[in-house]
């Protein structure tokens, strides 16, 4: 898997939302982006799956523009978990995850026995599975956001996009789900591209980080090239002391106050 | 623990009441449906039994068994007038909750209904200005070309108004729009309405819809219009399905998010405009019919729309026999619905809160 975006810019309206960003990813390998908020990495996201298209620049999958492919060959290599994620209809959680078969089956199929095992897998293995038959507008926020996640893991594409798909999991989960998403890379060779807005856990999961502020990537490279103090501190203006923790495994920040 | 376990208990009831089978669902409304064409077409001034019912059909359309020996006053009653205004109903019911279905999903607002956007609005601009300035050459197709027209240019001037910059449609900024564009129409109809004199009765019997008079080229015409409107909603419910993510997932998942909501917005208003152009406005059917179903059948629209439409040609068919046969005077069609889907609605929707869901 090769993406990359030559000179990338989005405006919105006169406000420039992703400037000029030049990046190339690489199949198998966990990405994090981080910065403050309003710096474009939802943008980014959208711009990588073209839900926007940019400006100015150009976005290359496999080497080809991502405008030379149809919205449905798309949806079958990238899936994506955004951040709001309200369903406005009382679907039970195991129809929401069928739908990330959608892409997968013609429009007037119904979902094939392979199909059902591969939604299954994911709901056991989300956990969502305990609460397949209860409607999706009365879960909490948590239990929803399990049920999103579950549904882009249906899905089954080369390449996942998280938007801070954790924010609203218990640590617990969190770590479940991002295993989860991270063994998929080391086994399958897929490709997770995350928004974080906590270093720590961007730190212990990713191979590599992309720091954003005001629409420019500021810095990019492995965790250890690039999670410094100085990088904190001129990305997020906040003091900040990192340091290898041997029981993550990874650089970690502390803070004070 | 205690509010946990409360949750538990509410949720596990509304998926288990939920009768997931299509085939029983369709085969009863389609029974009930055929059933009610029966006995509406039997019952009136005139009482023609049920028997004479299905063998006037069957002669006329089938061939078979012959005629010899029918009432020829039964006939003409059943085959000239009953007939199209049962089946006008029918289908017109079918039509406004088939667009209910899509104007529901798409705006994703559970108050919206086929005239959110203002086509009911425009439509009654439209034949108020043909009931007042006559359009004679026209002869009686005047009323309902007018409507058609006016129904159209609203939804054009309404999708026009909430397009932002960047060619996308929001759901708010769509009711918003819709909301404007009838409040200047109301008031232009009430304006029409004072400069029409003796004809303003008219046009006041216009607004609240009526089957009466309903001829055969009627028919065809919401037939065709609410059919075309049902292959290319089933042809589109999958992606429906999509939208109610969100329109970012939706695109993640294939979906034009362009493209896809406007088709639907477009064809669900033309359904309507055809259905109201007909037989006037008739309220509540296109709101009350989905909330109603959604609950029956889920809200996958794959298996909403079949069972909307059938519900919505079950109730308005109903009302309309009720209005017709049943009660001692005639009362129009559109209040009718009003009168009994209003307080129906407020008891579903108590009902709910009560629940703690909301829609």
């Amino acid at each position: 898997m090769t993406l990359q975006l030559d000179r990338v810019t989005y405006l919105y309206g006169k406000k420039t939302a992703v400037d000029q960003v030049t990046v190339a990813l690489s199949g198998g390998k966990f990405y994090g982006i981080l910065g403050p908020n309003g710096s474009g990495k939802t943008t980014l996201l959208d711009l990588m799956v073209r839900t926007r298209q940019p400006d100015s620049g150009q976005v290359r999958f496999e080497g080809k523009d991502l405008s030379q492919y149809s919205r449905r060959d798309l949806a079958r290599q990238f899936a994506l978990v955004p951040q709001q994620y309200n369903v406005n209809f009382p679907f039970t959680a195991r129809e929401i995850v069928i739908m990330g078969r959608y892409p997968h089956t013609p429009r007037f199929s119904a979902p094939d026995a392979g199909d059902l095992q591969m939604v299954d897998e994911v709901m056991n293995a989300t956990g969502v599975a305990e609460f397949g038959e209860r409607l999706i507008t009365e879960l909490s926020g948590g239990e929803r956001q399990r049920v999103i996640i579950a549904r882009a893991l249906a899905q089954d594409t080369p390449v996942l996009l998280l938007d801070e798909a954790t924010s609203n999991l218990d640590i617990h989960h969190a770590i479940g789900l991002l295993n989860l998403v991270s063994d998929r890379v080391c086994s399958q060779g897929k490709t997770v591209i995350s928004v974080f807005h906590d270093i720590n856990l961007a730190a212990t999961f990713c191979d590599e980080l992309l720091f954003l502020k005001n629409g420019r990537l500021e810095s990019w490279g492995t965790v250890d090239q690039t999670l410094t103090e100085k990088t904190v501190r001129h990305i997020f203006q906040v003091d900040a002391r990192v340091s290898f923790e041997p029981f993550a495994g990874a650089r970690q920040v502390v803070f004070r106050r | 623990m205690n509010g946990y376990h409360l949750q538990e208990q509410r949720d596990s009831r509304p998926a288990a009441t939920r009768c997931r089978s299509l085939g029983v669902q369709l085969g009863l409304l389609s029974l009930v449906l055929v059933a009610g064409i029966v006995l509406s077409g039997s019952l009136g001034y005139l009482n023609i039994p049920f028997g004479e019912v299905i063998q006037i059909v069957s002669a006329k359309w089938v061939g078979w068994p012959s005629n010899a020996g029918l009432s020829e006053i039964h006939s003409a009653v059943l085959l000239d007038v009953r007939l199209p205004r049962i089946l006008a109903a029918a289908i017109v019911g079918a039509g406004l909750a088939l667009s209910g279905v899509i104007f529901q999903g798409i705006l994703l607002n559970p108050l919206a209904d086929p005239y959110t956007l203002g086509v009911s609005a425009g439509a009654a601009f439209g034949a108020a200005l043909a009931i007042l300035f006559g359009f004679d050459w026209m002869g009686r197709y005047a009323v309902p070309v007018f409507a058609f027209l006016g129904a159209a240019a609203t939804l054009g001037f309404v999708i026009f108004l909430s397009a932002s910059a960047d060619g996308g449609f929001s759901s708010s900024n769509l009711v918003l729009s819709g909301i404007i564009v009838t409040a200047i129409l109301s008031a232009g109809i009430s304006f029409l309405k004072y400069l029409a004199d003796e004809q303003v009765a008219v046009i006041i019997f216009w607004l609240m819809g009526s089957f009466a008079s309903m001829t055969w080229p009627n028919v065809g015409m919401v037939l065709a219009a609410v059919l075309t409107g049902f292959l290319v909603f089933l042809f589109y419910a999958r992606d429906l399905n999509l939208l109610s993510l969100g329109e970012r997932t939706a695109a993640s998942l294939g979906v034009d998010t362009r493209r896809v909501p406007l088709i639907l917005l477009v064809t669900a208003s033309l359904v309507t405009a055809v259905c109201v152009a007909v037989s006037g406005i008739i309220g509540f059917i296109g709101l009350l019919v989905p909330h109603m179903m959604r609950s029956v059948s889920g809200p996958d629209n794959r298996k909403l729309i079949p069972v909307a439409t059938l519900a919505g040609a079950v109730l308005l068919l109903t009302a309309d026999t009720i209005t017709r046969a049943i009660l001692p005077h005639e009362i129009p069609i559109g209040v009718l619905t009003a009168l009994i889907g209003g307080p129906f609605f407020c008891y579903i929707f108590r009902k709910r809160q009560n629940a703690g869901r909301g829609f």
